[in-house]
């Protein structure tokens, strides 16, 4: 059992500074996923922490021991590269055997054959052993991958995108059974993906990264409903959270949402009625996800009906993007799509779940 | 088929005709001299003089009789048992040239393809310059170095100077093989727990290994077709074929007949290898479409 931290571990290449001062603790056995777009310095992370690229500020430390001055062979992590990296001159066997021949582990009494056989049944590649990486479809290669990281047993596996060049059915599979891997496992896991869902189907935490820099730590639950800030509220949810700019007016006992043309009007909880008066802001964002918002035929008072109704319908559910003044919004929506009587809809924003965000992009919670 | 479709096929197999035509052509204009030469090593003295020029004679084996066994025929005047001593001395040049360009080029090139260093590319370059100036440029003062080094006219020598036309040869082209295998593969070996070297001689070098043949064997054939180094360099003891093919021009009189023999003996060593290269070549066009 093994934690990983990071103590303001930085990376440039040349003059850009792709990972900025990053802290991260990740605890024994945790499944840490690290999310963010593309370019964010996801990688870069890995690769610090796997000790194949050198770090340019901070520290890293497994178990307390620092790593980050080490040999890669001595860190006694397993990567999982993008691309699989199996070696496509030897046999399935040969590639999950090669980490038990190494020199520095040469000592270790482990039955290598043995050893092999089990990891493959485990995985259900025990049939390939004898193929080569070529003649192997994507999951395969995928698996090989996965099995030749947990032969050795590493004191921490990294895990770079490992899914994204499945098609969406096997990625789904390799989900599930990556998830009941991860309860048997008892390691820690680092996993870096530009996939939202990945990420919070598996995660025990996420970080999520924006430009080299944390942007927020936190459970599946807590960046999804509980975002630090527009960039993070973006990145969870397809179709996207709708953000948008508006002001907060007092009515008497209540607060209410105004966007800038006063169209889209809606109450403010009064929980958050103690700090938008304290703190006052001139203009706010409201995020309001697509799930909680729709469309109602009985007009609440004073609310103009939306225009360009758009349906996209996709199965069990529609998405529907429409325009009620200057602002645009998209709904997920009833499968039939909008519902009767189409140009007398309103929009019916559930006022409980908006989200609310200062001028520099920062949600303002209840005090 | 509709028109159109009848159009079409009838269109590209114009092109497919203009195609074979113009490899065709190119064909006859490449291999009609080597036919020419193969003709005249099996003609008499005679026939090969004859002012009309003959395609059709009763062909002998005398001119190669006369080069690999010295066996002297009527209408041979000389024989030059020698042309064995030559090819001997081809075989030794290039092949030790290629050894030693292999085992100082490969190691080279793998460094260039992943290493960062000072003047890297400076250093490269100064590889690939070699390849610049003409033979016939350097080799007044190579002459003078090898004379007062006691080079001239050894092995040793020859092996050295021939490192101008082989080393650079592989070096460049196999930084670049190197530079195709994905750095991730590396990178996982370095996780796996191996060292550099280890990396170098289990994961890299298995990989270039159909470019590693065909690179050997295209700089096999740049040093065996290599003419002014011997002539300068040499003497009898370390004449490649090149120069010891030569020897049939005389004071008094050319021996063409054993001239085109040695000439298609000379190129037989390349001809075969030439089959190799096709067979590797395809290989290593054949593994980066399987690779990802």
């Amino acid at each position: 059992m093994a934690g990983v931290s990071l103590v303001r571990v930085s990376k440039r290449y040349g003059s850009l500074l792709a990972v900025d001062r990053v802290s991260l603790e990740i605890a024994p056995a945790e499944f840490f996923v690290i999310l963010g777009p593309a370019g964010a310095g996801k990688t870069s992370i890995l690769k610090m922490i796997a000790g194949i690229e050198e770090i340019s500020e901070g520290e890293i430390r497994i178990d307390g021991g620092r790593v980050d001055v080490r040999a890669s062979g001595d860190i006694d992590a397993a990567m999982i590269f993008e691309n699989y990296a199996l070696y496509p001159h030897r046999t399935v066997f040969e590639n999950m055997a090669f980490p038990l021949k190494a020199k520095c582990r040469r000592g270790a009494a482990v039955d290598i054959n043995n050893r092999v056989a089990e990891i493959a049944r485990r995985l259900e590649i025990g049939g390939l052993l004898e193929r080569y990486p070529a003649e192997l479809s994507g999951g395969q290669k995928q698996r090989v991958a996965l099995g030749r990281a947990l032969v050795r047993n590493p004191r921490v596996f990294l895990m770079d995108e490992p899914l994204s060049h499945l098609d969406a059915k096997l990625r789904h599979q390799m989900r599930r059974e990556l998830k009941k891997l991860k309860e048997s496992l008892g390691t820690s896991v680092i996993f870096v993906t530009h996939d939202y869902m990945e990420a919070l189907s598996l995660a025990d935490r996420i970080a999520v990264l924006n430009n080299g820099r944390i942007v927020q730590v936190g459970t599946p639950e807590e960046v999804y409903f509980s975002p630090e800030n527009t960039i993070v509220a973006s990145l969870f949810g397809q179709p996207r959270i709708n953000l948008v700019e508006g002001r907060i007016l007092v009515q008497g006992e209540r607060i209410v949402f105004s966007s800038e043309d006063g169209a889209l009007v809606f109450p403010v909880p009064l929980r958050l009625k103690s700090r938008l008066e304290s703190q006052k802001p001139e203009r706010v964002a409201a995020g309001i996800r697509p799930t909680s918002v729709r469309l109602v035929t009985d007009p609440p008072p004073g609310a103009p009906p939306v225009e360009n109704v758009l349906t996209e319908p996709s199965g069990n559910k529609s998405l529907q993007h429409v325009r009620v003044g200057r602002v645009s919004l998209s709904i997920v929506g009833e499968p039939a799509g909008a519902p009767e009587g189409r140009d007398r809809l309103f929009l019916d924003v559930a006022a409980e779940k908006v989200l609310y965000f200062d001028p520099s992009g920062n949600r303002i919670k209840e005090s | 088929m509709t028109m159109r479709a009848e159009r079409r096929d009838l269109k590209s197999g114009i092109k497919k005709a203009a195609i074979y035509g113009g490899i065709a052509l190119f064909l006859v204009f490449a291999l009609f001299p080597i036919f020419w030469i193969f003709l005249t090593s099996l003609k008499t003295d005679k026939d090969i003089i004859s002012s009309v020029p003959k395609f059709i004679f009763s062909p002998t084996l005398r001119n190669y009789k006369a080069i690999l066994f010295g066996v002297k025929a009527a209408g041979t005047e000389t024989s030059r048992p020698d042309f064995i001593l030559y090819f001997k001395n081809s075989l030794m040049i290039t092949s030790g040239a290629v050894f030693v360009s292999l085992a100082a080029g490969v190691p080279a090139a793998y460094a260039l393809a992943r290493f960062k260093f000072k003047l890297k590319e400076n250093i490269a370059f100064t590889f690939l310059s070699f390849r610049f100036a003409p033979e016939i440029a350097v080799i007044i003062p190579i002459f003078v170095i090898y004379r007062s080094l006691g080079l001239y006219n050894t092995f040793i020598g020859m092996i050295l100077v021939y490192q101008l036309v082989t080393l650079p040869l592989i070096i460049w082209i196999m930084r670049g093989y190197f530079e195709d295998i994905p750095e991730s593969l590396e990178q996982a070996a370095k996780l796996d727990g191996y060292s550099r070297f280890a990396i170098f001689r289990k994961i890299a070098l298995p990989l270039v290994k159909p470019g590693l043949a065909s690179t050997a064997i295209l700089s096999f054939i740049f040093a065996w077709n290599n003419f002014i180094f011997g002539l300068v360099l040499g003497a009898k003891e370390t004449f490649p074929v090149t120069v010891g093919t030569l020897g049939f021009i005389s004071y008094e009189s050319v021996l063409w007949g054993q001239m085109a023999a040695a000439s298609i003996v000379t190129i037989l060593p390349e001809v075969i290898i030439a089959f190799f290269i096709q067979k590797y070549l395809v290989r290593g066009l054949s593994m980066g479409a399987v690779r990802g």
